[in-house]
C-alpha cells in the first residue's frame, strides 16, 4: 500500500490541496496507525514550535548603522564610514529608518507565565487589558500557567489574579508599585 | 512605504529572525542580519512587483555567510539561549524537552534542518524551494523525512 505519511507534514504546514484534505481526514478516521502517527507528529510539532519560539521575538529595533560603527576598531574608522555613507546619498540610511519606524509602530507579543500549583484559576489584569481579567491556561503538569498577549510599546502595569480574588504581582518582574487600592502591580517597559 | 510592504514586514520579521537565530545561534547577530536583510530587500523592492519571501530569505542567508566569512569562522546551531536573560520567564522555565529537541535537531542534515525551520516558521513550500534551489517535490519529501528523522532521534534519546 502506498505510504501517504507525508500528508501529515502537508497538513502541519497548511500545504494540503482540497483533494488531499479529503484523503487525510478519511485516513485519520479509518486508519489507526495513520491516526497515531498524525498525533505523534502533532505533539512533536508543538514541542518544536515551543523550542523555536522560546527566543524573544524581534521586539527591539536595532540601528544597523550604529551597531556596525560601534564594532569598528576606533573613531577613525567610524568617521571614514560616516563620510563614505554621506557620499552614497543616504538611500541606505533612508531604508534603515523606514524599517526601524515599522518596528516602532508594531505591537509586541509578550508571554506571561506564573507557577501556581493547586490553583483552579489564574487570570491577568493590567493597563493593556483595560483592567479586564484575561484567563491564563495551564501549561504542563508542574503548575505553570501562561498566556501570550499583544502589547503596544510603552509602559504597562499588571497583576495576576489567583482564584478570582488574590492579586499577585509577577514574581519575575522586579519593578512594582502600589495602586490606589493597596494592590502591588508589576511594571513592564516595552 | 506602501502598506503592502508593511504587511509583508510584519508577517515575516519574526519568522526571519527565528530562522536566522536557529542558523547562527547568536541573538544579536540574528537581530542585526534580520534588520539588514529587510533594508537590502526593501532597496530591491519594486512597487509593481509581487513581494515574495524567497528573495528576503536568500538575502538573509547570503548576509549571514558574509558575516561568517568576515569573521573567519563558522558558528553552528547552539543550545537555547535560556540563560541570556532576554525574557524573565526564559529563566523561569527550564525544559528538559527543549534541550532534547535541540540535540535531535543538530543530528539532522544541515539542509533538512534548514527546510524544517523554514516550514515550522510558516514559510510556504514554494518559497522554501526558491530559497534553497530545490524542486517543490523535493521540498515536500525532505521536510517530511526531516520530521520522521527528528522523531527517531527523539525516541532514541529518551
Amino acid at each position: 500500500m502506498k505510504n501517504i505519511d507525508h500528508l501529515i507534514s502537508l497538513y502541519l504546514d497548511d500545504e494540503l490541496s482540497l483533494g488531499q484534505k479529503c484523503h487525510f481526514v478519511e485516513k485519520v478516521h479509518h486508519d489507526v496507525k495513520f491516526y497515531n502517527n498524525a498525533v505523534e507528529f502533532l505533539q512533536q510539532e508543538k514541542m518544536l514550535h515551543t523550542v523555536l519560539r522560546q527566543k524573544a521575538p524581534l521586539d527591539k529595533p536595532v540601528n544597523v548603522l550604529q551597531s556596525k560603527i560601534t564594532r569598528m576598531s576606533g573613531w577613525v574608522m567610524a568617521a571614514v564610514l560616516i563620510l563614505a555613507l554621506s557620499f552614497i546619498g543616504g538611500t541606505y540610511v533612508q531604508k534603515t529608518q523606514q524599517i526601524a519606524s515599522l518596528n516602532q509602530e508594531s505591537d509586541i507579543y509578550r508571554r506571561f507565565v506564573i507557577q501556581q500549583k493547586e490553583t483552579d484559576q489564574v487570570e491577568i489584569v493590567g493597563s493593556f487589558t483595560h483592567w479586564e481579567k484575561i484567563p491564563l491556561v495551564r501549561s504542563g503538569k508542574e503548575g505553570y500557567w501562561e498566556v501570550t498577549l499583544k502589547l503596544p510599546s510603552g509602559e504597562h502595569r499588571y497583576s495576576f489574579v489567583i482564584n478570582g480574588n488574590q492579586y499577585r504581582p509577577d514574581p519575575t518582574v522586579l519593578d512594582r508599585e502600589m495602586d490606589d487600592f493597596g494592590f502591588s502591580n508589576s511594571i513592564l517597559q516595552i | 512605504m506602501p502598506g503592502q510592504y508593511k504587511h509583508f514586514y510584519l508577517n515575516y520579521k519574526d519568522k526571519l529572525f527565528s530562522y536566522l537565530l536557529y542558523k547562527c545561534g547568536d541573538r544579536e547577530l540574528a537581530l542585526e542580519v534580520t534588520q539588514e536583510s529587510f533594508v537590502r530587500h526593501l532597496k530591491s523592492y519594486n512597487h509593481n512587483d509581487q513581494i515574495t519571501p524567497s528573495l528576503l530569505f536568500t538575502i538573509a542567508r547570503n548576509a549571514l555567510v558574509d558575516v561568517y566569512r568576515s569573521r573567519g569562522k563558522f558558528k553552528i546551531v547552539e543550545s537555547p539561549e535560556r540563560s541570556t536573560g532576554v525574557n524573565e520567564e526564559d529563566r523561569f522555565i527550564v525544559r528538559e524537552e527543549s534541550s532534547l529537541m535541540y540535540e535531535a535537531m543538530k543530528k539532522l542534515d544541515e539542509t533538512d534542518r534548514e527546510l524544517l525551520v523554514l516550514a515550522v516558521n510558516g514559510v510556504p513550500y514554494r518559497e522554501i524551494g526558491n530559497t534553497l534551489n530545490l524542486s517543490a517535490v523535493n521540498v515536500k519529501v525532505r521536510i517530511h523525512r526531516a520530521r520522521t528523522q527528528l522523531r527517531k532521534f527523539l525516541v532514541e534519546s529518551e
